[in-house]
Parts: structure tokens; C-alpha cells; sequence
């Protein structure tokens, strides 16, 4: 007892303002250790305590997250034309998400007011098609891709149909334009313009196709070359 | 000093075993753990034959090995050593109580087996899905794969995975076999932009490709998994239907199950705005969309998979069925023993 | 120092509690310091500081800070843990020869080991803390859920106990405590075992790992672990004899001798496992284990390996030790240094090589032939600060504690054999008395500093030990 005089005796503050301030620092050292306290033995405690320790718990609340994948069923819902037209063409099997991108609050919207007409889905750009369709070591063997630097380039949508097996009608593709490829990228064997028939098959070159076609010299003028 | 056999263990404590030094092996009962006691006690009766030969071979050893290195005599430098007879036991008792720890160590990790693999406790998740009832299984055809990488971002979308792609929970190989014999893998951004036209590991520049494939990746599930194993405060476990998931409230994020992973399945999430818990610094994995699942849907990324490449069913279901019989899909890496819920078809495995 | 106002007494030195009659004290015996000596303490109090701010950094959620990427999950902090734990382990283990097992020469490491015993695994506590990304939840997770399929909580388990078996030992040795002394040393030692074997475990069951994978890494945590409690022990005795601190005949006479010996052993065997350990991993055949020890022989961390681990590491130190001209105690700092620093790279280089070569390719990672890892400035100097920390409490542990070892107790192999010897009411009713005795009086004459000093003439090493303390 004589000791902890001694000790307050020697520690006790001397004037009114220290005392003041003493009073002030061990109330506020006190209550700033307990909110600590308090937040980190709630921080540490909270898993154990709300947390019956049952596995199960941690597993429904896995399960219990939103999608945001609807999945191509939800599509043919309302969208059953598409949807019967994707089965018969070269793309059946690909998901409608795997080029319309996650539509899940498409579908929550649409299952909400399904008689308010939503918003037009994004149509793919040329980048989707690419992505799949370019020619890239490690692709199987059989996979439909193209070489981009050879093959003609306006909008893949212009000509190919994703939904339907049947490809477009060519667009007019005006032939003043800077950018055309190599003519047998369309007109050739394999082109989807044929050529006539009577054309030599070994005239490979855009100057041998120009001999004739050149601006003022036969049938289907080509303006720019 | 390498694993010592049950002989070795059996010599060292047949000589302690002597009445006047029964205190050492006392020491060694409390050193080593309890399964050390029943080896030592059980060879020692085995072995008791040899104790006079192993206690000339034994001693010196142990005493002599400083001397070629030139060091001062224990005879010379330390009478005490032959004053007090109990200090060369004490250093037999010393050796011994080594080997016992090492020998208890060794069949702890030899017993884990025994622990691991507690039944998974059956809980409904929800009324339409009872775990307990459902076989899944997921099989990977390589010979399908083009590599779009579509898979990898639909995952990091559905499940809120970071954008990063060393963060990721599945990912695209690509694994090129060129004209010289060599193997180079990529995987570029994890393949979430696809690939470039030729492999991207170093080395592999312009080398003739003789066969080339993709391969991706997810977590394996596998039934006999490494990570539910190692983790030290039981946050990661395997749920009835055998999907693994980790609970990030009480994950500390370790990383040990990160490096028990043979597959790099596992990673720790970064901070940020993504993550699939919402918790950063936890372990984080394929669940195979275990919130799709369980409502009867396709996991994202087979969902999503343009060219079929990944496939996900019951065992039972007619399409999955058929395509185990037909592809006889395997799991890869099996030489780890940890029974991947994962089956590859395809070059993956003919490859290998 | 005048006994004015409230105090308390450490060791030798009279503290005033009083706040102004503190600070004078304080003062008082910073400017009483040699001048060499506050360079030492503020050159380590300014690393401490920089690790300080390096630690608030790396305070959850600040580890991104770190180096570490999910294929190279283990880093800087797992080595530095790994090489404090262990060194925990080693210290005790050493001064149990002296301790436990009753081994006269040994017996001067006592109270040194164990101070810096509880500082060693303090720090190790300290950086698995700062490594971990919840480690309150660790506390909260290994109680509530115990998992026994993992190392990794036997681990914590045993190193748990081991810093409360490593706090009662040093109260008990400073409060004479003899009894509870004898056993919190006898159970120190066995953990000093048990524990590195689990550390050793928690690598030794990762088959995902080839390279950690096996029976032989417990081993060679153990082994390590005893060659670096020495080395570090081997530093302090040199400071002891250089420094003329407490006890500083005794520690020459029978310490350095004793941890030359020591090393010598370790630096045998650790380097025998090592080569046994590259054998196995350049012809075994697990997934990755050649590739691994290939990296580690001639890939990315080959000059750490062969210049460090192997050339400084294992064989000057080993030079030093065995050379009968080097017997003196700055040559046993330089391999004692050299040795340390062999363990902690060896310590690097095991967690390197163990993620280096990814057996199964890492997201991200699986371009090139090796994962990297390069540890940040936060990991450095939180590795730095950990080290300063040792070396800074233990300098004044060495400079305000009674570190004198009792020469009453001079021989306890096994608390229940005998009791301590000025345990008086233990010894007035302990049976075992005379044995006691009987050890006591066979001894003591040893350890006089006559029997000890006539060491043969011929053995010129021990008289340049003694020319150089004196």
C-alpha cells in the first residue's frame, strides 16, 4: 500500500491544468483503446460468432450469388425466331451470351415488364467474329478461320449471317475505294463473286484482270486501279 | 542423417534402454510422438541381439567426428565428459531424441492420410438442390478448344474475379510441339484476348510447329484434394457434391493451400474492386459456378464456350455419358495421386 | 542512482518510476554509454524505425506490397519466418547438450540462448504476423478448428507452446526458480525438436512441390536449425569475449571452444544433407524435382547457391573451424557469420527453388522456363529491421541482465532424476540428494578453471584463445 502511495506520490500531477490533462489523456487513451478493442475483437470475432461453424452456411452463401449469365434457354423465351435460326446454322451450339455478352439483366428486366420493348442489343463488331475466326497456331485443324491481312474487309456482318446458314448477298461493293484487296480475294475459285467462266484460271495477278477492266476498257469497270 | 530405418531406431534405443540410463528413454517417449514409443519399444525387443555391436559402431561415430577436422580432443578439452559417465549417454540420449523427433515428424506426415477425407457432411443448399444426390463432372476436349479465351473473361464477369490475369480461376495453355522435339507452353494475359498467331513463350520464335493445342484450366475438384488437407484453420473444404470452396471468413490467407495446389488452381485475391467474396487477401478458386449450379445451369464458362470445348453434367446424364464412353476423357497429372474431378480429352492426354 | 521517489530493480540496475527522475535516468545512462556502443544502438534503432514504417506498409491490407504473385505464393517473410523460427529451435537445441543432457562443456549457453531464444521466435511471430493477411483470425481458426490433417497447425501448435515453455525458462532462470527451471528447459528442447520437424513437415507433405517434398526436409530444418542456433551463439560469444562482458572467462574457457566444436559437427552434417539432398533431386524422378534442383545447381539462383551456400556458407566456415591457426575468437565471428548467413541463404534458396520450376503452369506464368520472384524494398527492410530488433533487445538484455551463469547448478540431467542443486527446500526433500551431490563434487573441479586450463601446451589453438581473452 505504501508503495503504490509512493508511486502515485511521485506521479500525481502538480497544478489544476495538469491534473486537467491527465483526466482528459487517461479518459481518451482509454476510450480510444476500447473502441480498438472492440473493433478488432469484433473484426476478429465476427466469422466465429456469426458463423455457426457449419460448412453448410459458407455453401449457401456460395450458392446463393446472383448470376449474370442467362443462359441461351432465357433467350429462346422470347426470342424463338433467332433461336430456331442459330440451330441450323454453322454457329449452333454457340451460346447467345457468347457474342451478345451477359444478358442476365436483360432477362430480369424483360421477366419484369415483358411487354415494354428494351433496349437493342449491341450487334457484335468485327473484333467478336475475329476473335474466334482468325487464324491462330493451336486452333484445330477443320476450324473455319481467315488469314486478316488476305481477306476482304468491310463489316463480317455485311456478308456472313451468324444466325443462319445461308450467307448474305455480297453488298455492292463500289470499286473506287482505296483499300480493296488482291481481285481473286472475291473473284476467284473460291471467291464468292465468281468471275466468268472463260477467264484463265492461271491469271492470278490484279494487272492481268486490269488489262480489261481497267477504267473505259470493258464490262464491269473497276474506276481506281 | 537420412530417414532412419525401424533397425536404426531399434539399435540407438536398445543401448539407452540399459537400466541406469532409463531416463533417456523416458526423454525419447516425450520427445517424440506417441506412435516413435510403440516403434522403438516393439524393435527393441527385436533387436536386442545387436545392441553390442552397434554400441562400438555408434560412439565413436559420434565422437570421433570432430577429430579428423583437427579440433581439440572432448577427452582432452572436457574431463568431464569421462568424469561423468552419464554425459556420453547424454549425448547418445541426445542423438536418439533427434532421431525420434525426425522419425515422429515423418510418421506424422505418413498418418495424415488417416485424418484427411472426413465424410463431407450433407446439407440441403437450397429446396431444389440437395448435395448429397448430385455426381458432377466436367470434362475438358482439347481437340475442340480454339482458344478464344472467352471462357476465362466470362469467369472473371459472373464471379467478380479481378481483371488482373495472374488473378484468375481458369486460364488457357497453349501448349506447341515443335519440329525440334521441345514443348513450349503460353498463355499470354491468362487468354483472356485469345491468342496471338504463334506461341509467345521465349524460344519457341520461329520454330515449324509440328502440333500445337489448347488446354485449359480450372480448378481439378479433386477428390482427394491437397488443399482441404493443408489448410490450418479448416477454411477450405469439399461440400457434399465434391465442389471445394473456401470460406473467406475464416481464410488467413496463408497461401499454403496456394503451393499444396499441384494444379495453380488456387490464388490469393487481390485488393481492389473484384473480388468473388467480397473479402481481398483470402484464397480464392473455381467453384465451378457453384451459385449456377446449384440453380440448375451451366457453370459460365461452359456456358459461354463457342465450340463446346467445355462440358458439364451428372454422371448419368445421356450427353456426358457418351462422351466419357467415346472420348474416354483422363485426368491430367494423375502421378500426383490427388484424383482430379477434371477429365481431359484430346490431345491433352494423348499428347502427354 | 539515488532511490529517491517509486522504483524497481533489474538485474543490477535501480529503475525510477518517477517521470522526471526517469528521464534524467535515461539520459544519465545513455551519455554513461561508450560512444561505440550508441552508435551500435542508434545504427539499429534507425533500421528498426525504417522496418517500422515498412511494416505499417505491409499491414493488412497493405501486402500488395510484397513480391509474391499466385505462382510464387511463398516469399521473403515465409524465409525470414522460417530462419527465425528455426534458429529458435537450433539455439535450444545447442544449450540443451549443456541443459538437458548434462554435458559439462556446454554448459555455459544457458542463459544467452534462451534470451535470445524468446527474441528469435518473437520475431519469427512478428513477421508471420505482418505475412499473414488475417492473423487474428489465425488465433481465433486454429482454436476453434482444430485441423490435425495440417502441419501447418501442429506447427503453430508447438511453436505456440514453444514461446510459453521459452518465457516461463527465462522467468524461471531469472527468479530463481530451479525446478520449474529444469523442466521448462527439459520441455524446451523437446519442442526444439518437435517443432522444426513439423516446419519441416509443413514443406515435407507438399507432393505439388517435389523440390520440399520428402522425408529428408524435416531433417534438414533440424540440422539447419542446430547450425544456426551456434552460429548465431558463436557471434554473441565472440562479443562476449571481445567486449569483456559478464562471465566473459567462463564463456571463453568452455563456450567457444564448445561452439567451435559445435559447428564443426553442423557444418558436417548440414553439408552432407545437402549433398545428398542435390543427388537425389538431380536423379529423382518426381514432377519437377529435377528441375528444380537443376535451377538451383545451374539455373537462376545458381551464384547464391554455389558462392554463398556452398563457398561461404559451408566451406570456409568449415576451413576455419577445423585450421588449428584460426582457433581464436575473431576467426570463430567470421565463420560463425560466414555459417549464418550460409543458413539464411540456405533458407532463401529452399523457398526459391521449391516454386521456381511451376510443375503445372501458373496462371500467367507458364512462358517462361522459371517462375521469378524478386522480394520488394518492404520485404528487405522488414528482413533487416527483424534482425536489428534481435540485436538491439538483446544488446541491452546483455547490458542490464544478470547473464552471470550460476556455478551452483552445475549438473541437472533430468528433473526426475535429481533436483537443482540451490533449490534448497527442493534438495532438502528430494530423495535423489546425494546423487546430486555425488555430481556436484565430481564436477565442480572440472569446470575450475585450473583442470580446464591445463589444456596440453600442445594444442597451441586453446592458448591463443586465452591469449587473446586476457
Amino acid at each position: 500500500m505504501d508503495r503504490v502511495k509512493a508511486v502515485w506520490a511521485s506521479v500525481r500531477p502538480r497544478t489544476r491544468r495538469g491534473g486537467i490533462l491527465a483526466v482528459v489523456a487517461i479518459i481518451g487513451s482509454a476510450a480510444a483503446l476500447s473502441v480498438a478493442l472492440f473493433v478488432g475483437g469484433a473484426m476478429a470475432w465476427t466469422p466465429y460468432v456469426t458463423f455457426d461453424l457449419d460448412q453448410g452456411t459458407n455453401a449457401r452463401a456460395w450458392a446463393a450469388f446472383e448470376p449474370s449469365f442467362a443462359g441461351s434457354a432465357s433467350c429462346a423465351a422470347c426470342h424463338a425466331p433467332a433461336a430456331i435460326a442459330v440451330k441450323a446454322a454453322p454457329h449452333v451450339g454457340v451460346a447467345c451470351e457468347s457474342c451478345h455478352s451477359a444478358l442476365a439483366g436483360h432477362v430480369a428486366e424483360a421477366r419484369q415488364s415483358p411487354k415494354i420493348a428494351l433496349a437493342p442489343l449491341k450487334a457484335p463488331t468485327n473484333e467478336a467474329c475475329i476473335h474466334c475466326h482468325v487464324d491462330t497456331t493451336g486452333r484445330p485443324a477443320g476450324f473455319p478461320t481467315i488469314d486478316i491481312y488476305q481477306h476482304f474487309k468491310p463489316v463480317c456482318l455485311d456478308c456472313h449471317d451468324p444466325h443462319t446458314a445461308q450467307a448474305k448477298r455480297p453488298p455492292e461493293v463500289l470499286h473506287p475505294r482505296a483499300d480493296l484487296p488482291a481481285c481473286i480475294t472475291c473473284h476467284g475459285p473460291d471467291g464468292f463473286k465468281a468471275r466468268n467462266q472463260r477467264h484463265p484460271v492461271e491469271a492470278t495477278n490484279d494487272a492481268a484482270c486490269l488489262e480489261c477492266h481497267a477504267k473505259g476498257r470493258g464490262p464491269q469497270r473497276v474506276e481506281n486501279r | 542423417m537420412t530417414e532412419p530405418t525401424p533397425q536404426e531406431v531399434a539399435d540407438e534405443s536398445a543401448v539407452v534402454a540399459a537400466p541406469e540410463v532409463a531416463v533417456v528413454a523416458d526423454e525419447s517417449t516425450v520427445v517424440a510422438a506417441p506412435e516413435v514409443a510403440v516403434v522403438a519399444d516393439e524393435s527393441a525387443v527385436v533387436a536386442a541381439p545387436v545392441v553390442a555391436a552397434t554400441t562400438t559402431a555408434t560412439v565413436p561415430a559420434v565422437e570421433t567426428a570432430p577429430d579428423p577436422a583437427g579440433l581439440i580432443p572432448l577427452s582432452e578439452l572436457a574431463p568431464a565428459i569421462q568424469a561423468a559417465s552419464v554425459s556420453r549417454r547424454a549425448f547418445l540420449g541426445f542423438g536418439l531424441a533427434i532421431t525420434g523427433g525426425m522419425v515422429g515428424a515423418t510418421s506424422l506426415a505418413k498418418l495424415i492420410p488417416l485424418f484427411e477425407d472426413e465424410s463431407p457432411a450433407a446439407y440441403p443448399i437450397s429446396k431444389t438442390y440437395d448435395p448429397s444426390t448430385r455426381r458432377w463432372t466436367f470434362v475438358v476436349d482439347t481437340a475442340s478448344c480454339i482458344g478464344c479465351g472467352m471462357c476465362v473473361v466470362a469467369c472473371k464477369e459472373e464471379n467478380n474475379v479481378s481483371e488482373e490475369a495472374a488473378y484468375t480461376r481458369t486460364w488457357i495453355e497453349r501448349h506447341v510441339r515443335t519440329a525440334d522435339g521441345e514443348t513450349y507452353v503460353d498463355s499470354p494475359n491468362a487468354g483472356m484476348d485469345g491468342f496471338p498467331a504463334d506461341s509467345t513463350a521465349p524460344g519457341a520464335a520461329g520454330k515449324a510447329v509440328e502440333a500445337s493445342f489448347f488446354e485449359p484450366h480450372l480448378c481439378m475438384q479433386c477428390s482427394d484434394s491437397p488443399c482441404t488437407g493443408v489448410c490450418p484453420v479448416g477454411a477450405t473444404y469439399r461440400t457434399a457434391d465434391g465442389v471445394i470452396l473456401v470460406d473467406a471468413r475464416r481464410c488467413i490467407g496463408c497461401g499454403y493451400c496456394i503451393v499444396a495446389c499441384p494444379y495453380g488452381a488456387r490464388y490469393l485475391v487481390p485488393a481492389g474492386p473484384d473480388s468473388p467474396a467480397g473479402v481481398a487477401g483470402v484464397a480464392d478458386k473455381c467453384t465451378w459456378c457453384y451459385h449456377r449450379i446449384t440453380r440448375g445451369l451451366k457453370p459460365a464458362c461452359v456456358e459461354i464456350c463457342p465450340v463446346g470445348a467445355r462440358r458439364f453434367g451428372e454422371i448419368g446424364d445421356p450427353d456426358i455419358d457418351a462422351l466419357i464412353a467415346d472420348r474416354q476423357p483422363e485426368p491430367l497429372h494423375p502421378e500426383y495421386g490427388t484424383r482430379p474431378r477434371v477429365l481431359y480429352a484430346g490431345p491433352a492426354i494423348e499428347e502427354a | 542512482m539515488q532511490a529517491t521517489g517509486p522504483s524497481f530493480t533489474l538485474g543490477r540496475y535501480t529503475v525510477p518510476l518517477a517521470p522526471r527522475a526517469a528521464r534524467s535516468a535515461l539520459v544519465t545512462e545513455v551519455t554513461g554509454m561508450s560512444r561505440p556502443l550508441r552508435l551500435w544502438l542508434g545504427a539499429l534503432l534507425g533500421v528498426m524505425g525504417a522496418a517500422a514504417i515498412a511494416a505499417l506498409i505491409a499491414i493488412p491490407p497493405g501486402w500488395e506490397v510484397f513480391g509474391t504473385t499466385p505462382s510464387f505464393e511463398w516469399g521473403m517473410m515465409i524465409v525470414g519466418y522460417v530462419f527465425f523460427a528455426l534458429m529458435t529451435s537450433g539455439l535450444c537445441l545447442a544449450s540443451s547438450l549443456g541443459t538437458v543432457f548434462g554435458i559439462e562443456r556446454f554448459r555455459p549457453l544457458e542463459k544467452r540462448h534462451a534470451i535470445l531464444a524468446v527474441l528469435s521466435l518473437t520475431t519469427a511471430f512478428g513477421i508471420i504476423a505482418l505475412d499473414l493477411h488475417y492473423p487474428v483470425r489465425m488465433v481465433f481458426g486454429a482454436l476453434l478448428v482444430p485441423s490435425p490433417s495440417s502441419p501447418m497447425w501442429w506447427m503453430g501448435v508447438f511453436y505456440g507452446a514453444y514461446l510459453v515453455v521459452l518465457l516461463v525458462e527465462v522467468w524461471s532462470m531469472f527468479t530463481p526458480h530451479p525446478k520449474i527451471h529444469q523442466w521448462s528447459c527439459t520441455l524446451a528442447a523437446a519442442i526444439a525438436i518437435c517443432a522444426p520437424t513439423t516446419l519441416g513437415a509443413v514443406f515435407g507433405v507438399l507432393s505439388a512441390k517435389s523440390f520440399w517434398a520428402g522425408p529428408l526436409t524435416p531433417v534438414q530444418m533440424v540440422t539447419t536449425a542446430f547450425l544456426g542456433g551456434t552460429s548465431l551463439l558463436g557471434i554473441v560469444f565472440y562479443a562476449v569475449s571481445r567486449f569483456r562482458l559478464q562471465d566473459h572467462e567462463r564463456a571463453v574457457r568452455l563456450g567457444i571452444p564448445s561452439i567451435r566444436l559445435l559447428i564443426a559437427v553442423g557444418l558436417l552434417i548440414v553439408g552432407s544433407l545437402l549433398a545428398l539432398k542435390i543427388g537425389m533431386g538431380l536423379t529423382g524422378s518426381a514432377p519437377g524435382l529435377r528441375d528444380a534442383t537443376v535451377a538451383l545447381v545451374s539455373g537462376p539462383i545458381a551464384a547464391p547457391f554455389w558462392l554463398v551456400r556452398v563457398l561461404i556458407g559451408l566451406v570456409i566456415p568449415l576451413l576455419i573451424v577445423t585450421m588449428p591457426m584460426t582457433r581464436t575468437p575473431v576467426w570463430l565471428l567470421v565463420a560463425a557469420v560466414a555459417a549464418l548467413t550460409g543458413v539464411f541463404v540456405d533458407r532463401y534458396l529452399f523457398v526459391m527453388a521449391g516454386q521456381i520450376a511451376p510443375i503445372s503452369a501458373g496462371a500467367g506464368m507458364v512462358s517462361s522456363p522459371y517462375a521469378s520472384y524478386t522480394p520488394t524494398i518492404v520485404e528487405m527492410t522488414i528482413m533487416l529491421g527483424a534482425g536489428a530488433f534481435l540485436a538491439f533487445v538483446y544488446t541491452l538484455a546483455e547490458r542490464y541482465l544478470d547473464l552471470e551463469e550460476s556455478d551452483d547448478h552445475v549438473f541437472f540431467p533430468f528433473p526426475w532424476v535429481t533436483s537443482h542443486a540451490h533449490d534448497v527446500e527442493g534438495a532438502a526433500q528430494a530423495p535423489a540428494e546425494p546423487v546430486e551431490v555425488a555430481g556436484s563434487v565430481e564436477v565442480r573441479p572440472v569446470r575450475a578453471a585450473p583442470v580446464v586450463l591445463a589444456v596440453p601446451v600442445s594444442v597451441p589453438g586453446v592458448a591463443v584463445v586465452e591469449g587473446d581473452a586476457s
